[in-house]
């Protein structure tokens, strides 16, 4: 198992165009890394970069402590599951596993004790000797990280391998990689869009948004003290809520009043600490969705109550999302399944204003 | 009701078929009539597919009395080397195409379908004078040259079509598994255009098989004949031996025909696979 770490990686292609910028990561041995990000954010051009697949235009990568830019992918001892699975569709699921070991001269006995080794881990023992188009998307997959974890190698890539299979198997799978990280102890990076599989995944998480990486850090930490308005939208679902407004100094407490006046809270002394050299400017309010209630009991002294009429209700089962407006933003709250709201009625709700956070609004930088 | 325009419909696509599948066989029921007629005869008011007095001497005269075997090999030899070529560079030349960005790229993809616009007959010429001037008259690797450049355009554009269908991810994986991009190619790529490879194969074979043209312009030597040369020879100013004509144009359409039943199932994949992302 190896480090891996990534210094002011740039990719730049043809016209110009840079779908990475600087990128500076460092992954620790035996750390599951996420990144995360939206469409064109760069993050499996980063991947691929580290794979030896995309050549690095600027910066430098090491592996285990070696400079690998210009080594190639076949001898930067690494292994990579793709999200269209690419096994080799003439090759049994045996052959397809022992495909990497042959060609690093493993003897035969060694071959095949390490195919059948991965084959029980991964439960395929009895699908070694079909083709790859006899098997189903979720078998098809199981192959593809057998056909890694075979190798040994010092470090997996792992490129949106999810994304082709239905929630159900995702689901499973996913519990299914994370044991296998888990049991092997291997240095992983997983690229995915898909912000519940980073935060369920990863040790660490990297969020990415054009080719700029936005924050690393463990998916706790984002989710609560995320460093700007895109992380903490990404992270969190349904995501944070966003209003605008202006700081206001009254009788030596400080009001958020938001720009068309629907919502107006007091500010607690931590937060006023944090924000009081910016009262009498515009900035933005963020308020996660668990942190509206539908009524103060249980609450502290910080709920505080916004009446407002109800848009949408979903009930998911276990719990209830509720959409009203603010101002002309949708704002959401989750609820408990117990309330039964309805649609179009007048409800009192309780923003805790303890758990607000506060962005700048031109640079949309959390304000801490 | 319903049944009955069903009956109607299905009577009719039959009759319809039956018609074309009769055209079809006609002239090649008639060549074999022709080829065990006894007299060289190419004309005659029977109508019966065995005539009377039917024999195979046009046949067995075929091996014993013309050097048909050694016209045979001749062919077997160019069409072999033909098809060797055509496989190795437009298997090469189409995964280059398909996979790789290098300068003129377009032109040289361009400058490639803009032959097939060239009616074969037109280049003739410049070609003979090429030839002449290479002294390649009179040779098979002359011949072997116009063929391979008559078929290569086609088979290096439908290689490039099929290798286009393939994920560039397999040979990716392949890379990261330790391959180097020769042997992704060759270990992975290679053995899943097989469809395409063969359709490729079987258009160079043909292409070199079944010439008469440039055959006739490029060997003039009777001992290194090509099939289509040899048949020819049976017409003289004095009269044609119809009979030897007739049997040998079935015996030379024999491992065509073969190639084909037995290559039907990648022909057909392979046709169309390669129109197909998929």
């Amino acid at each position: 198992m190896a480090e891996v770490k990534l210094i002011n990686v740039s990719k730049i292609y043809e016209g110009g165009n840079k779908a990475v910028k600087e990128v500076n990561i460092e992954i620790r041995e035996k750390e599951f890394v996420v990144l995360v990000g939206p469409s064109g954010c760069g993050k499996s051009t980063t991947l691929r970069m580290i794979a030896g697949l995309e050549e690095i235009s600027e910066g430098e990568l090491f592996i285990d402590g070696k400079l690998v830019n210009d080594v190639s992918p076949k001898d930067r001892d690494i292994a990579m599951v793709f999200q269209n699975y690419a096994l080799y569709p003439h090759m049994t699921v045996y052959d397809n596993m022992a495909f990497g070991l042959k060609l690093r001269k493993f003897s035969k006995q060694e071959i095949k004790e390490r195919v059948l080794n991965a084959a029980k881990i991964l439960g395929i023992e009895e699908y070694l000797d079909r083709k790859p188009k006899a098997l189903s998307g979720g078998q098809r997959q199981r192959v593809a990280v057998g056909r890694a974890i075979v190798r040994k190698p010092k470090v997996f890539l792992f490129d949106e391998p999810l994304s082709n299979l239905d929630a159900k198997l995702r689901v499973q799978m996913r519990t299914e990689i994370s044991r296998l990280h888990r049991n092997l102890s291997a240095t992983m990076i997983y690229v995915t869009h898909d912000q519940t599989e980073a935060m369920t995944m990863g040790d660490r998480i990297v969020i990415m948004k054009d080719g700029v990486v936005h924050q690393v850090d463990t998916p706790l930490n984002l989710y609560n003290n995320p460093v700007n308005k895109f992380v903490a939208g990404f992270i969190g679902s349904p995501s944070m809520n966003f209003v605008d407004g202006t700081l206001l100094s009254e009788n030596g407490s400080i009001l958020f009043k938001s720009l068309g006046g629907e919502l107006n809270l007091n500010l607690n002394n931590t937060l006023k600490a944090k924000v009081a050299h910016l009262t009498g400017k515009e900035i933005t309010l963020g308020i996660r969705p668990e942190n509206i209630h539908t009524s103060n009991s249980g609450g502290t002294s910080d709920y505080q109550s916004v009446k407002t009429i109800l848009d949408v209700v979903e009930p998911m089962g276990n719990e209830i999302f509720i959409y009203f407006n603010l101002d002309q933003n949708q704002v959401t709250a989750r609820i408990g399944a117990a309330t039964k709201p309805e649609p179009g009625s007048e409800v009192s709700l309780y923003f805790d204003s303890g758990k607000l956070h506060f962005f700048d609004k031109e640079t949309g930088l959390a304000i801490n | 009701m319903k049944d009955k325009k069903k009956i109607i419909f299905n009577s009719l696509t039959y009759i319809f078929l039956i018609g074309f599948t009769l055209i079809s066989l006609y002239p090649i029921i008639n060549v074999f009539t022709i080829s065990i007629r006894p007299g060289d005869k190419l004309l005659s008011t029977s109508l019966a597919i065995i005539p009377e007095n039917a024999s195979f001497d046009a046949y067995a005269a075929l091996f014993s009395d013309k050097p048909f075997l050694l016209w045979m090999w001749n062919s077997f030899l160019v069409s072999a080397v033909v098809t060797l070529t055509g496989v190795a560079l437009a298997s090469t030349a189409g995964y280059a195409l398909s996979r790789f960005e290098f300068i003129g790229k377009k032109l040289s993809m361009l400058g490639i379908l803009t032959t097939q616009m060239f009616p074969a007959t037109m280049l003739l010429l410049p070609m003979y004078i090429m030839l002449i001037k290479l002294e390649l008259i009179n040779s098979y690797f002359g011949l072997i040259i116009v063929y391979s450049a008559t078929a290569l355009p086609f088979c290096v554009w439908q290689m490039k079509g099929f290798y286009d269908t393939i994920p560039f991810s397999l040979e990716e994986s392949a890379r990261i598994d330790g391959c180097n991009r020769w042997q992704a190619f060759y270990k992975i790529i290679f053995p899943l255009a097989a469809p395409a490879l063969v359709i490729t194969a079987l258009f160079s074979f043909m292409t070199a098989w079944s010439e008469y043209i440039v055959a006739a312009q490029v060997i003039q030597d009777t001992n290194l004949y090509t099939l289509p040369l040899g048949l020819k020879s049976f017409e003289s100013r004095l009269g044609t031996e119809w009979g030897l004509y007739a049997a040998a144009s079935l015996i030379v359409s024999i491992p065509v025909v073969t190639l084909f039943i037995f290559l039907s199932k990648w022909l057909v994949s392979g046709l169309t696979l390669g129109s197909v992302k998929g």
